[in-house]
């Protein structure tokens, strides 16, 4: 469970604006903008505020559940999507489409954060697919929140340790 | 996401009309506020799609929210600029 003053300051981080794509809360009238976790709790995310993100309501949609799940049993990112080519879900149990590989050893990158590069397999039949396009964006989204300057002038390199950028990959 | 592009496109194909709508509404439209039942029940989408919650049903139900809170923020939005331009 997320506390009020956790909650409170992931606000005040993201300006009251979605961290992904930026939507103020004044233009989703219909919903709050909603507190929730990058790495999803299911795949073992924690409530510490560097694995929350204020999201508006469509990029919590396309988000889902999948995009940066790390199995807690061997810490390796794996089986982010399943789908067909159709973006459907399938259950699990049958092959996946979208995986993800090992990341690959940590970078130093500026100041003293650890970049973890994480790179991803496309194992997807047509890659030009609604599926591959949607992945393809929301990693782009992903990498530019990571990435872009703290609202007060401070690198988010700087105030964030253990970053992780997703690179989709060719097949 | 491309919602942007969307977005904007939804909002100029809809505006000759919604200055028809919105005349003498446009207060009405501006000070709207959704009832608390209605965000409880995003709220509690939003947190069964980051944990994979959603049953079919409720993924539909939760896309149709997000397309009816593109239309309600475009047309207040319209509704603002109305206002703004008879003031």
């Amino acid at each position: 469970m997320i506390g009020s003053q956790i909650r409170a300051q992931v606000r005040e981080r993201a300006q009251n604006a979605c961290e992904y794509c930026h939507l103020h809360q004044d233009d989703s009238p219909l919903a709050a903008l909603h507190v929730e976790h990058i790495i999803p709790k299911i795949h073992g995310g924690s409530d510490d505020i560097d694995n929350l993100a204020l999201a508006c309501i469509d990029c919590n949609l396309h988000k889902g559940t999948n995009l940066t799940g790390i199995d807690p049993e061997t810490n390796e990112l794996s089986y982010i999507i399943r789908g067909t080519k159709t973006g459907k879900t399938i259950s699990s149990g049958e092959e996946s489409i979208w995986q993800a590989r090992q990341p690959r050893a940590g970078l130093r990158f500026g100041c003293s954060t650890l970049i973890r590069r994480i790179r991803w397999r496309c194992v997807l039949p047509d890659p030009e697919s609604i599926l591959h396009s949607q992945v393809a964006q929301i990693l782009e989204v992903h990498n530019l929140l990571r990435k872009k300057p703290h609202a007060r002038g401070q690198s988010h390199f700087a105030r964030r340790r253990n970053l992780f950028l997703l690179q989709p990959t060719a097949q | 996401m491309a919602t942007t592009s969307e977005s904007l496109a939804f909002d100029r194909g809809v505006r000759s009309m919604l200055e028809i709508v919105l005349q003498e509404r446009a207060d009405a439209v501006i000070s709207f506020r959704p009832d608390p039942e209605l965000q409880a029940r995003i709220e509690e989408l939003a947190r069964k799609s980051t944990e994979g919650q959603l049953t079919e049903d409720e993924r539909a139900e939760y896309a149709g929210y997000v397309r009816a809170n593109k239309f309600v923020a475009i047309l207040k939005r319209q509704a603002q600029q109305l206002a703004n331009s008879q003031s």
